[in-house]
Order: C-alpha cells, then sequence, then structure tokens
C-alpha cells in the first residue's frame, strides 16, 4: 500500500527518465497509471471492447516505441490522449471503409460474440446505454464530448489533442449535449 | 440574445464569467421555465456520471503488459531492417554466382558413358578425336588421331591401364576398336584418367 502510493507520487517525467536509462518497470508504471484512461477513451470512441482492445494495444505499441523521443514540450497524459484518440478514429474509418464494401461481417460477428471485461448485469445495462448515446454522435462531436465530460479535460487541453481551435470545440460539445439530452428526453418517451 | 439551452450549457460547463454566473443565477430564480428547463437538463446531464463508474474485470489491465512485451518479442522477430535485407540480399547474389561457377566447371566433368549414351558412333569417334568438341571436319578428325594415339602410348608407358589393356594396345589396335572391345567401366576408368591428364 505504501510502495503504491509511493509510486503513484513519481511524476511521469522521472518515470520516462528512467525508462529511457532502460528501466522497464517504470514503463509498467506508467501504463498501470494510463491503461485504464486509454481503454475507456477508446472503449466509449469505438463502441465494443474488442475495437477498444486493438487500440489499446496499438497506443501501448507506439509508447513503448516513441516514448524514448518524447520531450515533454506537452504534458504526457495529453500526448497519450492525442494518440489513443488518433488510433480510435482510424479505426472507426477503417470499419466504415469495410462496412462500405460488406467485408465486416465477420468482424460484426466477432463483436457479437466477444467476451466483455464488463461484469454485471447493471454495468452491461449501463455500458449498453452509453454506446446508443455515444455512437450516434458524429465522430467529432462524439471525440469532444467524450474528452470533456468523461476524460474531464479543459478546452486548452482538447485543442492541443485534437488541433482544434476552442472555439470550435465549444461549439462541437454544445452540439453534442444538445443531441444527447434531446437523445435522454427520447428515451424517457 | 442566446437561448435558454445555450445559457443553461454555458453555466454547466462553466463558460460565463462571475458577473455572468451571477446574472444567470438571478434570473433562475426568477423564470420560472428557465429553472424547469435547467433542471431537466441539469438531472439528465448528471445520469451520464454514472457511466463513469462501471465496474469491469480488473485481469484485462493485469494482462495489458505481459501482451504488450510477447507482441514486441513477436514484431522483433519477425522484422527484417533494411540494411540486413540489403546484406542478405548480397550475400545471397554471391553465393549464387559462385554456385553458377561452380555448375559450369561441373559440366566439364561428365562422364565418358553419360557422353557416349547421347551420341552416335561417329560422334563419338569425332568427339574423342577433337578435344570434347564435335568435329566437323573429319580430316582434321584423323590429323589429330595420330597424336592422340601418342599420348595414350605414353599412357601406357607411364603404367596408367592394366596389363590386359596395355597388351591389346602394343597389338596395334587402335583407339575405336579398345573402345568396342573393353567393358563399360573399364572405358569410363579410361576416359576419366585421360580428362585427369588432360589428353582432351
Amino acid at each position: 500500500m505504501i510502495v503504491e502510493k509511493i509510486t503513484e507520487s513519481i511524476p511521469d517525467s522521472v518515470l520516462v527518465k528512467r525508462f529511457i536509462e532502460g528501466d522497464e518497470s517504470s514503463f509498467n508504471k506508467l501504463i498501470e497509471r494510463y491503461q485504464k484512461k486509454i481503454y475507456w477513451h477508446a472503449r466509449r470512441m469505438t463502441g465494443n471492447h474488442l475495437d477498444a482492445d486493438e487500440v489499446v494495444q496499438e497506443v501501448l505499441i507506439v509508447l513503448y516505441k516513441k516514448l524514448k523521443d518524447f520531450e515533454f514540450k506537452s504534458s504526457l497524459y495529453t500526448w497519450i490522449y492525442k494518440i489513443t484518440t488518433t488510433r480510435s478514429i482510424n479505426l472507426i474509418n477503417r470499419n466504415k471503409v469495410k462496412k462500405i464494401f460488406s467485408i465486416n461481417e465477420a468482424d460484426a460477428e466477432r463483436i457479437a460474440k466477444q467476451e466483455d471485461i464488463v461484469d454485471g448485469i447493471i454495468n452491461k445495462q449501463k455500458i449498453e446505454r452509453m454506446n446508443n448515446l455515444l455512437q450516434k454522435l458524429p465522430v467529432k462531436q462524439r471525440e469532444v464530448f467524450i474528452l470533456r465530460n468523461f476524460d474531464e479535460l479543459g478546452y486548452e487541453e482538447i485543442s492541443e489533442i485534437t488541433g482544434k481551435s476552442v472555439g470550435a470545440l465549444k461549439a462541437n460539445y454544445f452540439h453534442a449535449l444538445k443531441k444527447i439530452t434531446e437523445m435522454m428526453s427520447n428515451e424517457e418517451d | 440574445m442566446k437561448k435558454i439551452e445555450e445559457k443553461i450549457f454555458d453555466y454547466l460547463d462553466n463558460r460565463m464569467s462571475s458577473a455572468e454566473k451571477a446574472a444567470f443565477r438571478k434570473e433562475l430564480e426568477q423564470n420560472a421555465e428557465l429553472k424547469k428547463r435547467f433542471q431537466e437538463i441539469y438531472r439528465k446531464l448528471q445520469s451520464l456520471n454514472e457511466f463513469k463508474n462501471i465496474e469491469v474485470n480488473e485481469l484485462y489491465f493485469n494482462s495489458l503488459i505481459p501482451r504488450l512485451k510477447t507482441s514486441e518479442r513477436e514484431r522483433k522477430f519477425y522484422i527484417i531492417k533494411p540494411a540486413y535485407a540489403a546484406i542478405t540480399m548480397i550475400l545471397i547474389a554471391f553465393i549464387a554466382t559462385f554456385m553458377f561457377r561452380e555448375f559450369s566447371t561441373s559440366r566439364q566433368t561428365v562422364t565418358f558413358s553419360q557422353i557416349e549414351e547421347n551420341l552416335s558412333a561417329e560422334e563419338l569417334y569425332r568427339f574423342a578425336l577433337h578435344d570434347g568438341i564435335l568435329a566437323e571436319d573429319i580430316s582434321l578428325a584423323a590429323e589429330i588421331d595420330s597424336g592422340i594415339n601418342q599420348q595414350i602410348d605414353e599412357l601406357i608407358e607411364n603404367e596408367l591401364f592394366s596389363e590386359s589393356v596395355q597388351d591389346y594396345l602394343t597389338d596395334n589396335s587402335d583407339y575405336l576398336s579398345l573402345m568396342l572391345d573393353i567393358s563399360d567401366s573399364e572405358a569410363e576408368r579410361i576416359y576419366t584418367q585421360l580428362i585427369n591428364k588432360k589428353i582432351f
């Protein structure tokens, strides 16, 4: 317990430096720190465990390979979010292309049969409801909504991650909030 | 003039200045419609918080790092760096050239029985007289014939052949008669010896 608290208090920059010097356990600690954020961001973006898992694996590989070049010009977590959100959108686009050419029927079957990591009926219902709402949002609005509402990031940070202006992000978030509340009203009706 | 919803979202999203917030709160107390809509939206957005605490199987997260390490090992195993690929190509080209040369050389050590199987008697005779190349001009072959016989005699003197063959040759039998009378294995051996001595 004490060891965990000490580990939690070690800044990202120190862990990165140790990893660059060859300490693999520092990389593990960084992953343990961010893995849930990466997973949930990917899961909310893609809407299923299978795709989220694929994104997580891709992000971890990128981190492992590129972390040595990270210069702390931005914070580590915005960099990680940037990779995660880019990879998620890439995967969504790939799936769209597959859908156009009707070659993701096997994928759809796999997703349906997947072993989800969500435990219990109540949690499964929650995640199904969340997916129903989020997947109806356009990808750009979904991205901003997730980063703002679930990842609780500020507009400046989201701007750094997405490369969009704060004004555009506020507009996107407003439209997303409006749609979400409308969809929730329809659910109640 | 902002719409009601826009005002509510701005307030909930903390986008208002202190003065704007104070004015909004005042309006909220006075405007029943705004208050009702605000409560409605606030309740809905609050309900989104339940999506933040969904319990999952922790074993999945425990497996992420080992899976990453495994995939990295596999990736390193299969990856071929361009430099290695270039070196491999050069090596293959070198070995192929070397093998081709060996192959070309080995063509010269074809056995006599192999030649005999594929050539007619006349062709065989020409071959024997003209350094392994079919002589177009039979008279040229005849000229060489005497030279060859002389060399064979020298070989006989040097105890190249068995005693029985030696006796046969010293009875003035010519080369072709020898070829027709001796066994295949013996002819093969003679031919090989001649090649080794660079007679052809």
